[in-house]
């Protein structure tokens, strides 16, 4: 009695509450066991997170060259993390970092680094925040950089409890999705990608709330809308189509129909707006140009467009197999890929993650109707040429010209895709009533074993023995 | 709460329209549902994508490279030569086929300097140099031009160690004929010239350097004993005094103020 009684108490906790708490626990384990600086791209991240929490918005210039002045031995102790061999079996050990500690920052002797591409400070607003407060406790550059992480991920806990709050349906997929060990990887790191990933589930949420509410929109929630559409283009370019989920929102529920197609054009022409302004402004600076470099090959442009154009058939049979061949690799990459990228999570694990996700998403019953078959094929055309998008964005612009497979694709860029994908699947036909009535027990244990194997792994394969 | 009552009325609707259906009828409705329709293909596409078998899709070029990159993560010294050599032929053959292909050019490169074929090195690593597309994916600036420094340093340090000075420094020409805005190489030679007492070409060359990088410190060096051996004293000490401010324990300016000093006590 009870046992059923505690299974109970459990089961009446709230979706939200469960991410909460399981975020927060695992979130913090996650940002103190991953070595320093070990994320993607987590060492350029940090260095303009530093720099803006410094008060310093635009770049400073030496030699005609843009960059930025930063501490010298902050720059010394995160590059001496960078290039470990791993695939020679190199990693990086304990023993260093706990001597990178003791070293303070020393300020005033500063370092010249140039930059060759400058991102925008708003993406970096939560971990310049945590940097900048971290300075008080203790500016050792490594304690810096938690202090980064930590901000980081109480952003991430903080939008994303809203989300599931907020969002009608789909609590229990949407918990999973943002509990997964990638996401819950990038969130407790110093990237822009933390914010990518909350905004992109919170905006999800906020349509899917707007499709279902009796009323009608009303102007404040289409600002809404359209402000943080506008945040997530300024973070980072690439994701059009989340936002244009909205196209889902039925056209009675806008105070005039025109509003509809109105608001789907504005969606569109912010995307343009966003990621336009940040390169204005920058432009306004009249900062020196930025360094050119050779590549290893040559990418991109008018060649590979007009390749493209020549053969569409071709193209589309280069993407089909490029799903086949590289596939598998991307979903290691969004459910869990970590130092650097080199190492991959036990892929068993991976796989039965993946597979409960999409059959938890199958059974996760709501208390609101279903999706029509006219919204359902929207939400799939809104997740598939999301995809697509990337995967055709990435061909014309980082791929060798003639190359078969695309370049440079990593799992993790499809990750905010996966709650609009999986929405195809939401209905109230098919469901087990046990796995109804304990779905919130299942999430919290499943979810703690999988995160629990998670830090034992970042503990056991990012360090040196 | 108005909405929510709405919308569980709305399921009651619909539950309660599918409780008047027969059961054949319920069993042919949800075959036919597309939510189940939609998570079988799910479930098919996330299995396949898991087992799809590996595809002969990728260019011959990427292949080869991608075996190249393979072999030096190998740790056994005579496998990884074997695999080296494996994957060379391959890049060999393939660079004539894709000669604008700059990476091909980068790993021979490589591979050459690890085998101590420098001129090899040398060539290919400045075609490297020669051949690659601009923008800012995957730059190998730093790494070209790395295997270029380290193969004609190599090189003449051979000759140097054999006495042939000249040979050393038509090492040194070579290169700079093939990257002449390069300031390391130049400064290089200018030390060169300053040693052996030609002056007028140490100028020459170590002004080639300071032009490309006013902030080194060994081309500075060049000029303190340019100066110095030119008899201009006063001059050599400025530069020396500038130096040192920024690096107070640099040995050879150290050293050389210490000789320009015993040379003005002589004088005195």
């Amino acid at each position: 009695m009870k046992n059923n009684n505690f299974i109970d108490l459990i089961n009446n906790l709230k979706a939200e509450y469960i991410f909460l708490v399981l975020g927060a626990i695992f979130g913090i384990m996650i940002a103190f066991s991953n070595p320093p600086f070990h994320s993607n791209d987590e060492d350029r991240h940090y260095y303009l997170a530093y720099y803006y929490s410094t008060g310093r918005v635009s770049p400073d210039t030496l030699n005609k060259l843009p960059g930025l002045l930063i501490p010298q031995n902050l720059y010394n102790i995160v590059s001496s993390t960078q290039g470990i061999n791993y695939f020679a079996g190199d990693k990086i050990s304990r023993a260093k970092i706990e001597e990178d500690k003791k070293i303070k920052l020393e300020k005033d002797k500063k370092i010249f680094m140039s930059l060759v591409t400058y991102i925008n400070p708003i993406a970096y607003i939560p971990a310049t925040i945590g940097i900048f407060i971290g300075n008080f406790i203790n500016d050792n550059p490594i304690s810096l950089l938690y202090a980064g992480r930590i901000a980081n991920l109480i952003f991430f806990l903080i939008v994303v409890f809203f989300a599931i709050k907020l969002v009608p349906i789909f609590k229990t997929t949407f918990t999973m999705i943002a509990l997964s060990p990638m996401v819950i990887y990038q969130a407790s790191s110093v990237t822009y990608d933390t914010p990518i990933l909350a905004l992109s589930l919170f905006i999800v949420a906020y349509i899917i709330k707007l499709y279902y509410q009796v009323e009608q929109i009303n102007d404040k929630q289409l600002i809404y809308l359209l402000l943080i559409t506008f945040i997530i283009h300024i973070i980072k370019q690439g994701y059009l189509f989340i936002p244009l989920l909205a196209i889902i929102l039925p056209q009675e529920k806008f105070v005039k129909k025109n509003y509809y197609w109105g608001i789907i054009i504005l969606l569109v022409v912010i995307y343009f707006l966003a990621t336009q302004i940040w390169n204005i402004y920058v432009s306004s600076l009249n900062l020196p140009p930025f360094p050119k470099f050779l590549s290893d090959f040559k990418y991109g442009g008018d060649e590979s467009i007009n390749i493209i154009l020549s053969n569409p058939l071709e193209f589309i049979y280069k993407i089909l197999m490029n799903f086949i061949t590289q596939g598998k690799e991307w979903l290691w990459g969004a459910f869990g890929r970590f130092g650097y990228s080199y190492t991959i999570m036990n892929k068993l694990i991976l796989f039965i993650y993946g597979f409960v996700l999409i059959s938890v998403a199958f059974l996760d019953k709501g208390n609101y109707k279903e999706f029509d078959l006219k919204t359902k094929i929207k939400i799939l055309a809104v997740a598939i040429l999301g995809i697509l998008s990337i995967v055709v964005g990435f061909f014309v612009t980082s791929t060798p010209i003639g190359a078969n497979l695309v370049f440079g694709i990593q799992g993790r860029y499809f990750i905010p895709f996966i709650s609009i994908l999986l929405l195809a699947l939401y209905n109230n036909t098919f469901h087990f009533e046990l796995f109804t009535r304990y779905k919130y027990i299942f999430v919290l244990i499943f979810m703690f074993i999988i995160l629990t194997f998670t830090v034992i792994f970042i503990n056991k394969e990012l360090w040196k023995a | 709460m108005n909405q929510e009552i709405a919308n569980v009325n709305n399921l009651e609707e619909f539950n309660s329209d599918s409780q008047n259906q027969t059961a054949l009828d319920n069993v042919e409705n949800k075959r036919k549902h597309p939510a189940l329709i939609i998570y079988v293909a799910f479930i098919l596409i996330y299995v396949g994508l898991i087992i799809a078998p590996k595809t002969d899709f990728d260019n011959d070029w990427n292949k080869a490279l991608t075996k190249f990159e393979r072999a030096k993560t190998i740790t056994d010294p005579n496998l990884r030569q074997q695999e080296f050599f494996i994957a060379l032929k391959e890049l060999n053959d393939l660079k004539n086929k894709y000669p604008y292909h700059g990476k091909l050019y980068l790993n021979s490169a490589y591979f050459y300097f690890t085998l101590g074929q420098l001129d090899s090195a040398i060539v290919n690593s400045y075609l490297a140099l020669r051949i690659g597309g601009g923008g800012l994916v995957n730059s190998y600036d730093s790494q070209a031009i790395d295997i270029f420094l380290r193969s004609t340093l190599n090189k003449a340090t051979y000759f140097f160690q054999r006495g042939d000075t000249i040979s050393a420094l038509n090492t040194f020409k070579f290169s700079h004929n093939l990257l002449p805005n390069n300031p390391i190489i130049s400064r290089i030679i200018g030390n060169y010239y300053a040693m052996y007492g030609n002056l007028d070409s140490a100028k020459k060359y170590t002004d080639l350097s300071y032009i490309h990088n006013s902030k080194d410190i060994e081309t500075l060096y060049n000029y303190a004993l340019i100066y110095k051996r030119q008899g201009k004293l006063d001059t050599a000490l400025i530069i020396i005094n500038t130096a040192l401010n920024a690096n107070p324990k640099h040995e050879q300016f150290l050293k050389l103020l210490e000789q320009i000093n015993s040379k003005k006590n002589e004088k005195q």
